[in-house]
């Protein structure tokens, strides 16, 4: 198997002897779906006449239970809400179909704009970010907000 | 490889302290990473027979525990396995070798009859014993070999003892050194542990209480009828970024640590834990990004499974890799079982330490590794590896603090080493069930 850093490892090696790459998802991504039903067929050519996205892509939003991904590309807003939503059509749509569902049908506008990300949202119930903190920097929190440690979180009261 | 090889219930497994780690490029990492290699029962494994040729110090100063050395040999060839090898020689001021090497269906009676025999007399000629020792080993049939010596004394053979011990771990013969001085008898008169435990390596056995010879004998012969793998050794690959900083075996024995690309493990018995470490430090490279994962280092077995003829070859293979995410869940939270063998090899190191200063007669030094080595201990997951150490560590501050130097530091160089559990099979159970 050989690792596009040209290095040719033994037969069955998941990660490049030399580089450390992952041999195995090089593969996968190579490999393009096969259409299996009429429908996917469909959907595949749609995508190939549909109008190409202008703007650079700027991030991958991945939908951490599912493990989707949508693409944002710069000058463009996705929208995330329920599934169910009457407020809008969501590009991220999610699913909640508990009693008091903790999704909003309001949704989260996320936009990109020259290589920044920006959110918003007018639902009554806001939303949090979960934010890096990075070694020596200070940010301003408020009440309300919580602060994470590991799988530890800290509320603000 | 053999045909077949595949079938050896062999499992080399490999973790790293994080599994995901966010794809900060050009980042300076320095990461330890767990590499266990645990064995199966399967029968091209099969543990049976094995070769024991004890050599036994019968001079003046084992009067007080003869009975009690004679006891143990006796009780341990009811665990030689049938088609096993016995040989026993004794030695004082001469060596005399009372069961020529013949099967243990043959020898078992002439061997209790002639070890029952001896008495304590004369000096300690250790090399003349262990000498005539591995030479009935030389002849013998089975692939297990070992070599079990005890001695209560210092000898004025140390380097033909040295020669001879060579010669054994050439030969594949695995030297077992049993020293015992008890405990109230001054050490200062010539017990020379650190001599014996450079014979022994991770088989030297030091004791105070001439009642344990029976569990070491036994534990010994035990271990060598399940002994399937030998000369067991890891290579250690780091990708082209990556250097190696320490590496090595922490489980069952906490072995010195180098940045050799090979870690050697000796001996593999079926069910046992076996565990070691490594540290590794790379830049990370410019591709690494979110959702990627990255392999640090292969990591090789490599040894000898005698009963399938298998000599030197690659028995498993692992890979010590990370995942590259931004999601903080998941970069933050350190593994478990990695975390704690690194708090054992810390706490082990600190108690060598403190063995290497009180032979020194450092006994401050002393004292505060052992103060070190006991809050890395109280961190311990493992409350009852914890609590195992933490009662060994307190007695030998008890020896510090009583002016017994050289017996803490035998102590606390024989206790810094053997991690398995410090002992204690259950420790070793909650070790190796830490997820």
């Amino acid at each position: 198997m050989k690792c596009k850093c040209g290095h040719k490892n033994p037969q069955g090696e998941l990660f490049c002897e030399a580089c450390g790459e992952e041999l195995k998802a090089e593969t996968k991504q190579e490999t393009k779906p096969k259409a299996s039903s009429v429908k996917q067929a469909a959907d595949q050519l749609l995508q190939a006449v549909a109008p190409k996205k202008n703007g650079k892509k700027t991030a991958t939003l991945v939908v951490h239970k599912t493990d989707e991904e949508f693409d944002l590309h710069d000058g463009e807003t996705l929208l995330v809400a329920r599934a169910d939503s009457d407020k809008c059509q969501p590009d991220i749509a999610i699913e909640d179909t508990s009693a008091n569902p903790s999704i909003s049908s309001t949704p989260v506008e996320i936009s990109a704009n020259s290589g920044d990300i920006f959110v918003k949202t007018e639902s009554a119930g806001g939303f949090r970010v979960i934010m890096f903190v990075e070694p020596g920097q200070e940010i301003k929190v408020k009440t309300g907000d919580i602060l994470q440690f590991g799988n530890h979180l800290v509320r603000i009261e | 490889m053999k045909p077949g090889m595949n079938d050896i219930p062999i499992t080399v497994s490999g973790q790293m302290l994080y599994s995901y780690f966010r794809p900060a490029q050009g980042q300076e990492v320095v990461i330890y990473g767990r590499i266990d290699v645990s064995l199966g029962e399967s029968e091209k494994v099969a543990v049976g027979p094995v070769d024991v040729s004890y050599v036994i110090d019968n001079s003046g100063s084992t009067t007080g525990f003869i009975n009690e050395l004679k006891q143990a040999v006796v009780s341990s060839l009811d665990l030689l396995p049938t088609g096993s090898g016995l040989a026993v020689t004794n030695f004082n001021s001469f060596a005399t070798n009372l069961v020529p090497i013949s099967p243990i269906e043959k020898a078992r009676v002439i061997a209790e009859q002639k070890i029952g025999a001896l008495f304590s007399d004369g000096g300690t000629m250790m090399g003349f014993g262990i000498e005539a020792g591995l030479q009935q080993l030389a002849s013998s049939k089975n692939q297990i070999k070992r070599l079990i010596v005890f001695t209560d004394g210092a000898t004025a053979d140390e380097d033909v003892c040295r020669q001879v011990i060579d010669k054994a771990k050439q030969q594949d013969v695995v030297p077992v050194i049993v020293g015992l001085c008890a405990k109230g008898s001054d050490m200062s008169y010539g017990f020379n542990s650190k001599f014996l435990e450079e014979l022994g390596g991770e088989h030297y056995h030091f004791l105070e209480d001439p009642e344990k010879i029976k569990d070491i004998f036994e534990q010994e012969v035990k271990g060598a009828a399940a002994t399937a793998i030998q000369n067991a050794k890891l290579q250690i690959q780091p990708v082209n970024w990556v250097e190696i900083q320490e590496a090595c075996q922490v489980l069952p024995n906490c072995m010195p640590a180098t940045n050799a690309t090979e870690i050697p493990i000796g001996d593999i018995q079926v069910g046992q834990i076996n565990a070691s470490l490594v540290k590794l430090k790379g830049k990370l490279p410019a591709d690494v990004t979110e959702g990627k994962a990255k392999s640090f280092a292969k990591v090789t077995l490599i040894g000898d499974i005698p009963s399938s003829g298998i000599i030197q070859q690659q028995l498993g293979s692992t890979n010590l890799f990370l995942r590259f995410t931004n999601d903080p869940v998941q970069t933050d939270v350190a593994n478990a079982r990695v975390a704690e063998l690194v708090k054992i090899t810390m706490a082990s190191k600190a108690t060598q330490a403190a063995a290497q200063a009180a032979a020194s007669g450092n006994s401050a030094q002393a004292k505060q590794e052992l103060a070190k080595a006991k809050r890395l201990t109280q961190s311990f997951s493992s409350k009852d590896a914890a609590e195992a150490l933490l009662a060994g560590l307190e007695d030998i501050e008890r020896d510090v603090d009583s002016g017994q130097a050289q017996r803490a530091a035998a102590k606390a160089g024989q206790l810094g080493r053997k991690t398995v559990s410090f002992d204690s099979k259950k420790a070793a159970d909650a070790l190796a069930a830490l997820e």
